[in-house]
């Protein structure tokens, strides 16, 4: 899908929303990189005396009930977030690309065992099979990444299968196979190239959720932990102020939950409409 | 194939489903750290008693046959003994479900009558600002943090407007749970006319289901409205118009046929529910089996784990089930 400069012009006034989606996207990758050195004050370091703060110029965010500032930790959260959402993501898609490919190429007991496998993995409920993955692997960002991977990887083994069934029996693999290619050669110069794209797509939408799972987690406790700045462990810290009117340490963070969340949604829904060939 | 034939093998399907789920959930278990026999024996127990307690949990047989003794266990709904609370995970499971289920349920029901009718009025009218509201509330919901919602909106209509109950369990703390039939104490207090029971729980349910279902509206709504503008494309809605019938029959036709894969969204979304509850069920102290399963979790008690994990597995696979034979039901192209 060539996409040259007219086009996207044409895109961005068509689609706004992906311009929306984009524009946070591209922030949040920003704060994930610089997040942590741009902040005020350090992320990782309560301020003694200094607990509970409501927002003002000195804290503009407020601090929470340990001390620490809570914008210096909303904005340094991404390097957590995005990191463990985009790796998890990437190893979902890095396991999922060949095991699609072999489903989909070879049919027969290989491709039925690997598809009743993805179904049983899909049966679980996410969240729970997360919480349960985590505790057993043990509660370290690390392990955080491979649960996201797992949960999310027979997405993908279907998506790349439900490509190439597709593309076997166009003719020109059908060419590609009478010039006597190998499986190989074939699966690799003609059908990945092709069957790429709605992975690429697909991705943006899985980071979203896989940000969503990882703050979940860590908000019940099984995830990242303080003080390591996330902004689900930090909406979980602020839980019990809530209740008693000190708003602002879980309702900051949420925010910015909620803002990436919807960006790399905006974002990915777009992507996906664009590749679906059901829709072109 | 006939209807019977399908229906037949559809339920031949649970089978291998159930296993697969069990072998996971067994070696899963394997995985855990620490030696559950020492977590049971306690740590000034000797040597000795924490053999015999090896011995007892099976814990000294080759994998393979302590894999067969769980599939058996498993079988006659034995899902072993927490050492939390020292009793059943079957019987605290059983005890916990129904607070989950009424919450869910009741969280799904309001979601499926938020979103179809919207769904469907947005798909009739395209463009209008109604339209475009709703379609913006779609994406957001889907994008919104549920637990962070339920956090919000207690801070606002318990704390600030004192409109709703606090956030601690299912009925005020003065209140006797109503006497269990169903252990839904909505059913149960209307079974025992025991109405201020009544009115508590239906209290306390309205914000973590209504939080529940505003953000999981999202997807459905999404899906009815997708649906129901393709179908209202088709061959036969232009035919109908055309014949000139009035616009409530054409919405019907068209609902008809959009009506599958909304039903297919509702049954998905059941299913991550029973799992995706947990938060909510946090944050209310709701004492149902998410909780039970964060307990479970956070305190390593193993048994309990793999016991919620096979519970809402299974769960999840019978509510695929229902869908499946609902299409059957609402479809009568579908001939397998």
């Amino acid at each position: 899908m060539g996409l040259d400069s007219r086009h996207l012009r044409y895109l961005i006034k068509t689609r706004p929303s992906a311009l929306v989606g984009a524009a946070i996207v591209a922030v949040a990758l920003v704060l994930a990189v610089i997040g942590p050195t741009i902040a005020p004050f350090d992320p990782r370091t309560a301020i003694p005396g200094d607990q509970l703060k409501p927002p003002s110029f000195g804290h503009l965010m407020g601090t929470d009930d340990n001390g620490m500032d809570i914008f210096s930790r909303v904005i340094a959260s991404p390097q957590t977030d995005l990191t463990i959402a985009i790796l998890g993501t990437l190893g979902a898609i890095a396991a999922g690309i060949p095991l699609g490919l072999i489903a989909g190429y070879y049919r027969g007991f290989v491709s039925e065992i690997l598809m009743r496998v993805s179904d049983i993995v899909q049966s679980f409920p996410v969240f729970i099979l997360g919480m349960a993955l985590v505790v057993v692997t043990g509660q370290e960002i690390r392990n955080v990444i491979y649960v996201v991977a797992v949960v999310n990887c027979p997405i993908y083994v279907r998506l790349v299968r439900g490509q190439v069934l597709f593309l076997r029996e166009r003719p020109f693999i059908e060419a590609a196979r009478a010039l006597g290619g190998r499986d190989r050669w074939i699966i690799r110069e003609h059908i990945l190239p092709n069957a790429i794209g709605p992975v690429v797509a697909n991705a943006s939408v899985t980071i979203g959720w896989a940000i969503l799972l990882t703050a979940g987690l860590s908000f019940i406790g099984a995830g990242v932990r303080v003080p390591t700045p996330e902004w689900g462990s930090m909406i979980a810290v602020g839980a019990k102020n809530v209740y008693t009117g000190e708003w602002w340490p879980s309702v900051f963070p949420g925010i910015a939950l909620a803002f990436t969340v919807l960006g790399f949604a905006l974002l990915g829904e777009t992507m996906v409409d664009l590749t679906d060939r059901t829709r072109r | 194939m006939t209807a019977g034939r399908y229906i037949v093998r559809r339920l031949l399907l649970l089978v291998p489903q159930v296993l697969g789920v069990t072998t996971i959930v067994f070696f899963l278990n394997r995985l855990l750290p620490g030696d559950p026999a020492y977590m049971i024996a306690g740590s000034l127990a000797t040597k000795d008693v924490i053999a015999s307690v090896r011995q007892q949990l099976g814990l000294d047989l080759p994998i393979w046959d302590q894999y067969l003794v769980y599939l058996g266990r498993v079988a006659h709904g034995d899902l072993g003994k927490s050492w939390l609370t020292s009793s059943q995970v079957t019987e605290d499971i059983l005890q916990r479900l129904p607070a989950t289920l009424e919450l869910i349920t009741l969280a799904l029901i309001l979601a499926f009558c938020i979103a179809l009718p919207l769904g469907m009025l947005t798909a009739l009218r395209p463009g209008t600002i109604t339209d475009r509201l709703a379609s913006a509330y779609g994406m957001l919901a889907g994008a919104m943090p549920d637990f962070w919602w339920a956090l919000f909106l207690v801070f606002v209509l318990f704390g600030k407007l004192q409109v709703v109950p606090a956030p601690i369990g299912r009925i005020d703390l003065s209140l006797l749970p109503p006497p269990q039939v169903t252990g839904l104490y909505t059913v149960d207090s209307i079974l025992s006319g025991d109405w201020p029971t009544l009115w508590s729980a239906l209290a306390h349910l309205a914000l973590p289901a209504f939080t529940l279902a505003f953000v999981y509206a999202g997807p459905i709504l999404k899906m009815a409205r997708s649906t129901m503008s393709q179908a209202l494309l088709g061959n036969f809605i232009q035919y109908a118009r055309a014949s000139g019938l009035p616009r409530q029959i054409i919405a019907r036709y068209a609902l008809r046929n959009a009506l599958l894969p909304v039903i297919t969204m509702t049954g998905i979304t059941y299913g991550y529910l029973i799992g995706g509850a947990v938060l909510i069920e946090q944050i209310f102290a709701w004492g149902g089996l998410g909780q039970y399963a964060v307990q479970a979790i956070t305190s390593s008690d193993y048994m309990a784990v793999s016991g919620v994990v096979l519970t809402t597995t299974v769960f999840s696979l019978l509510v695929y089930l229902t869908v499946d034979l609902l299409f059957l039901a609402v479809d009568p192209r579908i001939r397998y």
